[in-house]
């Protein structure tokens, strides 16, 4: 009797270890293959990343049924970028990641996904990716609208935000042009201190600037400047067109010698540092030295990141 | 009776050695041979005990290799535990000889970069090559101890910043330069005292003309076969005709740059050329074509087919006095000079001078500043010893040592405060000049005819009014001409606008995916690819200016 309980009680611990151990396989293969379906996102290798992380949601699925845990959240918004991202598109993979987008927008599983879910939908209109893949402008608009609806205190409404402005500009319809530079605006004086600000001077500065609305332009560029550039190390060209808007149109002489002198000492590898030594010297200006392959020098240079003139590439 | 019957037959060791045996041994012989070097190569190519890290390039200049293998003794004194071995790859094959060895996983640690899209184009960059923006922008290069680059950050002991390092759709660094890269004209001074009774260089276009005619009356004289100048690389958009179109049409730039970015595209060059802003009778167009014309004919008659290997070979024979090309030919030239006792020197391209012919459609030289490091090399993704091929890297652009490689290969250095050689400091970039030019190569249906004609045109082939013609046709043609150059673009741009997205999909996503490996250096980039994206306003900018200008919508392709 003794012999035959030890019998069950042996079988139950091997059962009950198998069951550990299979749980314990099965968790570890789940985190390792959303693992490598994000190394190959992460390389932008779409196909594998969408296959692995189709592989990665359907075992989590399974090891979770009902609504979507969290491991599964991830694979099913890896695998609808990676399908969205794809090349070449289709139309079944931009429903196949609009499908998933929605789920993982939906208010009631409050996915940590939701939001930029949202935005990636407001992308995929926004975008032409395939044949007769019509540009839905509006739809766009729209979702970018709901993320700042519904997410008006996180880091993606400013993003949003700036995506709407764009959905304007980008018709370059005067009305849209100044809708445009005024979203930004907006938004910028709700939100002081977002991050995105300097980024929403410089384009409501384009905006004007497509206007012809000079005085507009060079006020919203100068604010970027003053904020510090998102795209530091390529406000050259910036520079430029700010000191020739305010030389050639606005005869604003001290604006125009700061930004011509602005781009001898910090943009000198833009190549218009000579030109605007020129400038300076015709208004009457200080000319500061043009402070490059100086040899040798004392100094390190600044390294400004600048794209770099196809001449200097062999 | 047979013959053979009155054969003894062999006996001992003899009835061994036969056709057979003999052939046998050989061929043992050769095996073990080859087997024998084959272990000896190995040997010599991975010596015991020490980690080994391939670097190659296509750098087979005079001089280069040899340069290379100065560093890596240098290297060999700080890390005997390490031995690099450079592999020199003719340039003709480098690109598809990377190709293989990247797709085959087996690539060299270090890599040039350039030959193949599996090197330049950003999707392959990332999957084959080490990102290195953390390492350039943060930390000081320590071979850089004890000189005034000490604590530097890395990117910034370059003379360019590393700019040309720069994948700005990536936001990344995938490659370090070594070098720096121009364009000048040699001189060979006793060929050209010999012609003109003087060895001072000539400082402006007219001299440059006027030595060329005495060159070749020198030639006529003594009956020697002298062509004044000869070009590595014919009458190059690069290397000469920018040079002069910049400095014949940068004062265009006030009428074509529509969007004040300092560059005039070829849609602004179109755009002007619609509007009546310029044509192929505005003088400063017609005086720079006169002067190519010119700057062609010392060149000799037929010489868009004499290539770089017989360009230097007549330049090294004394048959040309001047020979146009890089600084990476210095090395070459200056042994062939020293050895037959000539002197040699470089200068700039000469431009015309105040009251010379076209001095008075000149505006400038053009600007250099813009020029980035050259000679780059990609630590490979897979490399078992990456943190040992970019601690090498940093050796090499190490202050001395990248001073010291490139004064024994004859190259410019990239390394700030680096001695330039006295020979190479006209190679020094220009910082004073312009950079705007009209650029009429409106597509490349018109680029392909413009080139052709430009070609006659110098070859005397073809008249200019003729060149202007067949140009301004192919501009004109609504099929192949600047409309449909418009629609080439705006497709091109709508295409550039979606593979950024990618790259703004990926990291968005990635930022939700490993959050904890979000830094605010990430946040910071996403930004900036998210303004560069918005700011391109999905390529409809170009469908704009063209609607503006032609008052219709940009034909379909």
């Amino acid at each position: 009797m003794a012999r035959e309980r030890l019998r069950i009680v042996t079988i139950v611990c091997t059962l009950w270890g198998s069951s550990l151990a299979t749980g314990a396989w099965a968790k570890e293969s789940v985190d390792d293959l959303l693992n490598h379906a994000n190394d190959q996102l992460a390389m932008f290798n779409w196909d594998n990343a969408y296959r692995l992380y189709g592989d990665t949601l359907a075992a989590a699925e399974k090891e979770s049924p009902g609504p979507w845990s969290a491991k599964a959240q991830q694979a099913a918004f890896g695998k609808a970028v990676a399908t969205s991202q794809a090349s070449p598109c289709s139309a079944e993979r931009i429903d196949e990641a609009t499908s998933l987008f929605n789920r993982l927008a939906d208010a009631q599983l409050k996915s940590p996904f939701a939001a930029r879910s949202m935005m990636n939908l407001g992308r995929l209109a926004e975008l032409s990716d395939f044949m007769d893949d019509r540009v839905d402008i509006e739809s766009a608009r729209k979702r970018y609208a709901e993320v700042v609806e519904r997410f008006p205190s996180e880091p993606i409404a400013a993003e949003a935000t700036y995506r709407i402005a764009g959905t304007y500009v980008q018709s370059f319809k005067p009305e849209d042009l100044n809708r445009g530079a005024e979203i930004c605006q907006a938004w910028i004086t709700a939100h002081p201190k977002d991050p995105l600000n300097s980024a929403m001077w410089q384009y409501a500065g384009d905006a004007y600037f497509f206007l012809k609305e000079y005085r507009r332009s060079l006020d919203a560029y100068m604010e970027s400047d003053k904020l510090g550039w998102t795209d530091e190390g390529n406000q050259g060209p910036i520079y430029w067109r700010m000191a020739v808007i305010a030389d050639r149109e606005l005869k604003d002489t001290a604006a125009a010698g700061k930004f011509y002198t602005k781009i001898i000492v910090e943009t000198p590898y833009s190549g218009k540092a000579y030109e605007s030594q020129l400038a300076l010297k015709r208004l009457g200006m200080p000319v500061p030295e043009i402070q490059i392959f100086k040899v040798p020098t004392a100094q390190p240079t600044t390294a400004p990141v600048a794209a770099v003139s196809a001449e200097g590439v062999r | 009776m047979s013959i053979a019957a009155h054969e003894a037959a062999p006996t001992g060791l003899r009835k061994y050695i036969n056709a057979t045996t003999i052939g046998c041994a050989v061929l043992f012989v050769a095996v073990a041979a080859s087997f024998a070097q084959m272990l000896y190569a190995e040997r010599q190519a991975s010596p015991a005990g020490k980690k080994v890290i391939r670097i190659s390039h296509w750098q087979l200049e005079a001089g280069y290799r040899d340069s290379l293998d100065w560093a890596i003794a240098e290297y060999a004194k700080v890390r005997p535990d390490v031995h690099i071995e450079q592999m020199g790859i003719t340039e003709r094959v480098y690109g598809q000889w990377l190709n293989c060895q990247l797709i085959a996983n087996a690539a060299p640690d270090l890599a040039e970069m350039g030959g193949t899209k599996l090197v330049t184009d950003d999707s392959y960059t990332l999957r084959y090559f080490q990102p290195m923006g953390e390492i350039v922008s943060s930390h000081p290069n320590p071979y850089n101890a004890g000189t005034i680059l000490e604590g530097v950050p890395w990117k910034e002991t370059f003379i360019d910043g590393m700019r040309g390092a720069y994948r700005p759709q990536l936001l990344e660094y995938y490659s370090v330069p070594t070098t720096m890269y121009t364009t000048r004209i040699y001189a060979n001074l006793d060929l050209l005292k010999e012609a003109t009774g003087s060895d001072e260089l000539p400082k402006t276009f007219g001299e440059y003309l006027k030595a060329c005619e005495q060159l070749k009356s020198l030639g006529e004289r003594t009956g020697r076969k002298i062509i004044p100048a000869a070009s590595c690389y014919r009458m190059d958009d690069w290397m000469v005709l920018a040079k002069y179109r910049t400095g014949f049409t940068s004062s265009m730039e006030a009428d074509l740059d529509t969007d004040l970015d300092g560059v005039i595209t070829p849609l602004e060059t179109y755009a002007g050329f619609l509007r009546g802003k310029f044509s192929f009778e505005t003088p400063s167009l017609v005086a720079y074509y006169e002067s190519m014309v010119a700057m062609a004919e010392t060149l000799g008659r037929g010489f868009p087919a004499i290539d770089r290997q017989q360009a230097q070979f007549m330049f090294n024979q004394g048959q040309s006095a001047f020979l146009v090309t890089g600084s990476w030919d210095a090395a070459g030239m200056k042994r062939t000079f020293d050895k037959r006792g000539w002197r040699l020197a470089v200068f700039d391209n000469p431009m015309p001078g105040p009251g010379e012919k076209w001095g008075e459609y000149f505006t400038g030289a053009s600007n250099e500043a813009g020029v980035g490091g050259g000679g780059n090399y990609g630590v490979y993704k897979l490399s078992k010893n990456k943190d040992i091929a970019i601690d090498f890297l940093q050796f090499l652009t190490s202050l001395k040592i990248n001073e010291e490689f490139n004064a024994k290969a004859l190259w410019l250095p990239i390394t700030i405060g680096a001695d330039v050689p006295e020979l190479m400091k006209p190679f020094m970039p220009r910082t004073t000049g312009y950079t705007a030019k009209i650029d009429l190569k409106i597509g490349s249906e018109v680029a392909s005819a413009l080139t052709g004609a430009e070609t006659k045109l110098f070859n005397k082939e073809m008249s200019y009014d003729e060149m202007a013609k067949t140009v301004e046709a192919k501009i004109r043609n609504p099929n192949v001409g600047g409309d449909f150059a418009a629609s080439i673009e705006y497709d091109r741009a709508k295409t550039e606008s979606r593979s950024q997205e990618r790259v703004l999909g990926m990291m968005s996503a990635m930022a939700m995916l490993r959050p904890q490996a979000d830094t605010a250096e990430d946040q910071l980039k996403y930004r900036k690819a998210l303004m560069q994206h918005v700011r391109k306003n999905n390529a409809q900018e170009i469908h704009w200016r063209f609607e503006t200008l032609r008052n219709k919508p940009i034909p379909p392709m």
